[in-house]
């Protein structure tokens, strides 16, 4: 975090905050009519002020004075504006919602286009965190401070103008104060670059080890580590407070430096209208009128000033979110290409994949067919995802070609590959709603049909010992249910979505011997009808394969498994040590 | 947890007395805000007094330039040192209830977080936390603020005249109190309902997220979508309710302060008028009174926030109230060679269910003990009562012949490992992670265990060995992160070793892996408890447990 908050340039942050104000471009118009009204309200304030000066000054100069048409003339001042502002009302909050709804808009549409797939280094939570409360946090930008920004320029502009009116030489005083405010947030920026790298070194999320911590209180206790912990946590703490502090205070003297200047102007302009009025340059109205007004000109640049750190906060936001949208680029070329039709066999002809120079696959070549299950082995790091994801459509070749029946890969829309292609692993999802529910994410079925699917198919045996059967909730992610009931569920989901090709990644892990055999079942079942591709890294499973590809370090081997036993030490070592231990459990 | 009902007055008693030591720095925050109001009111009503003394004929020396000069310096002196000390007030309090926290749960461990439910409790801690300090930082300090300056400024205003200051009065007490406790009686309904909504919202959204990829392949994601998007306009409904509600106020503040100027000025007129006052006297009162307003506007905020501190407090001093376990005991020398229970009844605080009645058992130290039953029949909490997480309410629990009642709980935990089911992993670096805080252990002495546990090749993967740091990135399969769980067992040494259910989260290949570790590497007295058969039978002893009976299989 520290790095990123480094990073952002001055031009990056004011690209950033034109892409935040170009979402809310069509109901621009809101925004500044709203701004309007309350600007109309705010004039009033600056008559009555008028109006109030001017009969100060009749009484000093012992004209006759109408009180009572006055009050009233107030009254009515007060009451219009208040009325005026109040026809703002209604469009509170809709620029906001506009530009929100966008960004949303924009966020969805890159899911789709990236599958849920967000990379290395973005978890589902952090995506989260951007796409909804960090859209969401921007309410404070788009209804808060884009208005106040609008009243500042406005109340501001129209208190110059009118001084430069009265009084040109306020005016003049008022323009040479103004740029000394801003200068003061940024000489204090500049000297503090020493209390910032201290700030960012000491910078560690204090509130997410706190609550880090006391997560695994019971594991501390029971190490006995709680005590040193504590220790530790309360020294951080302390030095990050300390940091946070000084360098606060730092960032504070502008607050300060800030208001001196302010009321440094004042007192030289109203010292100068001053001199002006003893040498009758200045009619006392004026020189009255200005000192009611002249609070009410830098009040606003204050409030702004405590805008300043709204808009660092969520030009932080801006560069996550547009980040995150900008890595998403929507192929639109893709039209040209036709979509994949059903098919019974698969072709994978000299197929090779590199990443960063590093060769993954290397001329890999096999052909399956329905009819039984062909397993994908090898041990972790081999490029069995990687085949995964060609056949997907998620990776493009570096070289060779997949033919999908008689389609080959480089004429199909990749996009249309998952009408046909299904890939489930243990990860996917499951909905926090009924079994039923889940199973009809992949099919048209009813309620009758799918019961009737699932007699006569025989799975998912243990619906029936449910009180609620196929309405039984599963919980988040089906945390209701154990791994191997979870898993039969998305196996049985996958079947009734009926598509040419299915690859299973890894179903059987987290899963005993008994939902194993069931889970293993199931998809010998399946490959009847469909091709089944089953990754692995258990050889008991690889063992009952019609077809394995064997991947190794620099070769890719395919056979029954019967033959790569015989033909293949690699595998053959593979499959002999780890039977030696899932022996130790049946001979226990 | 539920919270206790204590009265509001108490509350704030108790908030003050735990916070005493920050009370003076409140004080400065409040004084150094009171003089800038005074200084804030004072700079338009001195150039007022040399408008009417130029009027008079008196000259203007340079003196009044200086003069001006060093009030506006001492006014920016002011405002810093408000927002210093108010700062500071903020990040203290953070830092100190935090502290508190910490060690009221350190002290509570283990029982406190042996829940289902603790992640959600630690989550409203953090929140509790949160409210308490803009409690402390941004609304008493105002209070008391606004409290001084209306004081101070009925004073001045009423040796103008007395309506004056009757006037100023009123008007700070609608617009600092009245209308802030109108607007945050309807504001907090829809506050509510906005914030259910936005749960529901966020629960769905992050769903939908988690479910991307199948939703995709399932051409569901538009369908969810356009549903999501529903979802987010009603809530966005809801917050331009809000919205509107709080400019309606920020209007209507404005018309007050508008209000109070026109009643103000025509009080004065009306004076000016019969002859009872110079126009000198009412502008200077009226100046002002325009240029005192600010200490009263920043209340609006406020009773909301004091709402949510209240309840903030009603959870922390409920949870600082709960009594700690027992620390009898001594740190005697500990022999784990065979547990004896005797006779012993247990069941949890505030639950109804007996768990233990008149229970008798006995294990013996070397052989593995697999331990069954069906859930919720005691099989962990037999466990915890040998570790002494809890005491038993009636008889005995002997470890080779030493009451347990008689060694200090802390001390016990030095010599049995704990392995958990979900394997608990903290953000610091992989050593610390292993060894936490048992520095003496060398590196080597690691890699020949990471090897015996079959994790060596996994660990020398990881960008910088055991330095590293174990964030959101490095991601272990389940069978890795129990196995991990299990090398930080076997580096502790301890003489006793209890796993609650391992394998419920492996596949056979990993479930094998782990046990035969398990059975190689740990000496002493070793319990595994699982419902799977198949990790039971790896057990040289089997145990079920039903209804407090345990029986031999």
């Amino acid at each position: 975090m520290a790095e990123e908050e480094k990073k952002i340039s001055r031009t990056r942050k004011k690209h950033l905050l034109k892409r935040l104000k170009q979402e809310m471009t069509p109901k621009r118009g809101i925004l500044y009519f709203s701004a309007f009204l309350t600007w109309l309200q705010f004039l009033m304030r600056l008559l009555s002020f008028a109006l109030i000066t001017a009969t100060l000054v009749r009484f000093y100069q012992g004209a006759s004075v109408a009180i009572f048409q006055v009050s009233l003339s107030l009254v009515a001042l007060n009451a219009l504006g208040f009325l005026m502002a109040l026809f703002a009302k209604p469009l509170q909050g809709q620029v906001s919602q506009y530009a929100r709804d966008c960004l949303k808009a924009q966020f969805f549409k890159a899911f789709v286009l990236k599958k849920g797939d967000f990379g290395d280094d973005q978890t589902p939570a952090d995506i989260f965190t951007i796409a909804s409360q960090g859209i969401d946090s921007l309410d404070t930008y788009y209804s808060y401070y884009l208005s106040l920004d609008l009243k500042t320029k406005w109340n501001c502009l129209t208190i110059l103008i009118l001084v430069f009116y009265l009084f040109p030489w306020g005016g003049v005083i008022f323009l040479l104060v103004l740029p000394l405010i801003p200068l003061s947030i940024l000489l204090m920026q500049k000297r503090s670059k020493r209390i910032m790298n201290r700030y960012w070194a000491s910078y560690m999320n204090v509130g997410n080890r706190f609550l880090d911590d006391l997560n695994g209180l019971n594991t501390l206790y029971a190490y006995q580590a709680d005590e040193r912990y504590e220790e530790e946590f309360t020294e951080q703490a302390e030095d990050f407070r300390d940091a946070t502090m000084e360098l606060l205070g730092f960032q504070l003297q502008a607050v300060g430096y800030m208001d001196a200047v302010m009321y440094l102007g004042i007192g030289v302009a109203g010292f100068v209208a001053i001199s002006l009025l003893a040498l009758g340059q200045l009619p006392l109205f004026t020189a009255l009128y200005f000192i009611f007004m002249a609070t009410e000109f830098f009040t606003p640049i204050r409030e702004a000033g405590y805008g300043m750190h709204l808009v660092m906060m969520h030009t932080k936001m801006a560069d996550r979110i547009f980040s995150f949208l900008d890595s998403v680029t929507d192929d639109k070329k893709k039209n040209e290409k036709e979509n994949v039709k059903p098919f019974s066999q698969v072709c994978v002809e000299g197929l090779s994949f590199a990443y960063d120079g590093h060769l993954i696959l290397d001329k890999v070549q096999f052909t399956a067919r329905k009819g039984g299950i062909f397993a994908l082995s090898g041990e972790s790091g081999q490029g069995k995802t990687t085949l995964a994801r060609l056949l997907l459509g998620d990776l493009q070749a570096t070289e060779g070609t997949i033919f999908y029946g008689n389609q080959a890969s480089f004429r199909i829309n990749p996009a249309s590959l998952q009408d046909e292609v299904l890939y489930v692993s243990a990860d996917s999802y499951l909905f926090n709603a009924s079994i039923l529910e889940n199973l009809q994410l992949a099919t048209q079925l009813s309620a009758e049909d799918i019961q009737a699917f699932i007699e006569e198919k025989g799975v998912l045996g243990f619906v029936k010992d449910l009180p609620d059967g196929l309405k039984t909730k599963v919980g988040e992610d089906g945390k209701q249910l154990s791994p191997g009931q979870r898993q039969q569920l998305l196996c049985v989901r996958a079947m009734l979505s009926k598509r040419s090709l299915y690859i299973f990644d890894e179903m059987t892990a987290s899963v005993d011997k008994e939902n194993e055999a069931l889970i293993y079942d199931l998809l010998e079942h399946l490959a009847k009808e469909a091709i089944v591709f089953v990754i692995t890294h258990k050889m008991s499973q690889v063992q009952k394969a019609r077809e394995v590809l064997f991947l190794e370090p620099s070769k890719a081997s395919l056979g029954s498994p019967e033959t790569l036993y015989q033909e293949n030490a690699g595998f053959s070592y593979l499959v002999d040590t780890q039977k030696e231990l899932e022996d130790l459990l049946d001979e226990a | 947890m539920k919270p206790k009902d204590y009265p509001t007055t108490q509350l704030i008693q108790r908030l003050l007395a735990v916070m005493k030591h920050l009370l003076p720095y409140i004080g400065i925050a409040v004084l150094f805000a009171v003089f800038g109001f005074v200084v804030t009111v004072f700079i338009p009503s001195y150039l007022v007094r040399l408008i009417f003394g130029a009027l008079s004929g008196q000259g203007l020396s340079l003196v009044s330039l200086v003069v001006l000069c060093l009030l506006a310096l001492t006014r920016g002196i002011f405002r810093y040192g408000e927002h210093y000390f108010g700062h500071f007030v903020a990040f203290h309090s953070l830092f100190d209830l935090r502290k508190l926290l910490y060690r009221k749960l350190r002290l509570l461990a283990p029982a406190k977080l042996d829940n289902k439910d603790s992640g959600h409790l630690l989550k409203m801690i953090a929140e509790d936390i949160e409210a308490l300090e803009i409690f402390f930082a941004h609304t008493l300090a105002p209070i008391c603020t606004g409290i001084l300056t209306a004081i101070l400024a009925f004073c001045y205003f009423s040796s103008f005249y007395w309506g004056f200051g009757l006037l100023a009065l009123m008007s700070y007490l609608v617009l600092g109190v009245g209308l802030p406790y109108q607007f945050a009686k309807n504001l907090q309904q829809l506050l509510q309902t906005q914030e259910q909504a936005r749960t529901v919202y966020l629960s769905t959204f992050l769903e939908s997220l988690k479910a991307m990829r199948d939703l995709v392949q399932f051409r569901r994601s538009k369908e969810r979508f356009s549903h999501l998007m529903i979802e987010s306009r009603q809530v966005n409904r809801l917050e331009r309710q809000i919205a509107k509600e709080q400019f309606l106020q920020q209007t209507l503040t404005f018309l007050l302060v508008g209000l109070s100027l026109t009643a103000f000025s025509l009080l004065g007129f009306l004076l000016i008028g019969k002859g009872q006052m110079t126009v000198e006297a009412v502008t200077l009162a009226f100046v002002g009174f325009t240029s005192s307003f600010a200490p009263f506007l920043e209340l609006g905020r406020l009773p909301l926030g004091f709402k949510r501190a209240m309840n903030a407090a009603r959870h922390i001093f409920t949870l600082l109230d709960e009594a700690e376990p027992s620390s009898s005991g001594q740190d005697l020398l500990v022999a784990m060679d065979n547990v004896a229970l005797k006779g012993v009844d247990f069941q949890y605080e505030h639950r109804e269910q007996v768990i233990f009645k008149n229970f008798s058992a006995a294990f013996k130290a070397g052989k593995m003990i697999g331990l069954t039953g069906a859930s919720g029949s005691g099989k962990s909490t037999l466990m915890k009562l040998i570790m002494r997480w809890y005491d038993c309410q009636g008889g005995q629990i002997a470890l080779t012949g030493q009451e347990i009642k008689g060694i200090a709980r802390r001390h016990l935990q030095g010599s049995i490992a704990y392995v958990p089911q979900v394997a608990q992993l903290f953000h610091q670096s992989l050593r610390e992670n292993l060894l936490l805080g048992r520095n003496e252990i060398s590196d080597e002495e690691i890699w020949n265990l990471a090897e015996r546990c079959y994790m060596k090749e996994r660990l020398k993967s990881l960008p910088d060995g055991l330095d590293t740091l174990l964030d959101a990135r490095v991601t272990f399969s389940a069978g890795e992160r129990q196995r991990l769980e299990l090398m930080r067992a076997l580096l502790k040494k301890a003489t006793a070793y209890i796993f609650d259910e391992p394998t419920s989260n492996l596949d056979a290949l990993n479930e094998a892996t782990f046990l035969s570790i398990v059975k190689k590497e740990c000496q002493g007295l070793v319990f595994v408890i699982s419902h799977r058969q198949s990790t039971v039978n790896f057990c040289d002893e089997m145990y079920e447990l039903t209804f407090s009976q345990l029986r031999k299989k």
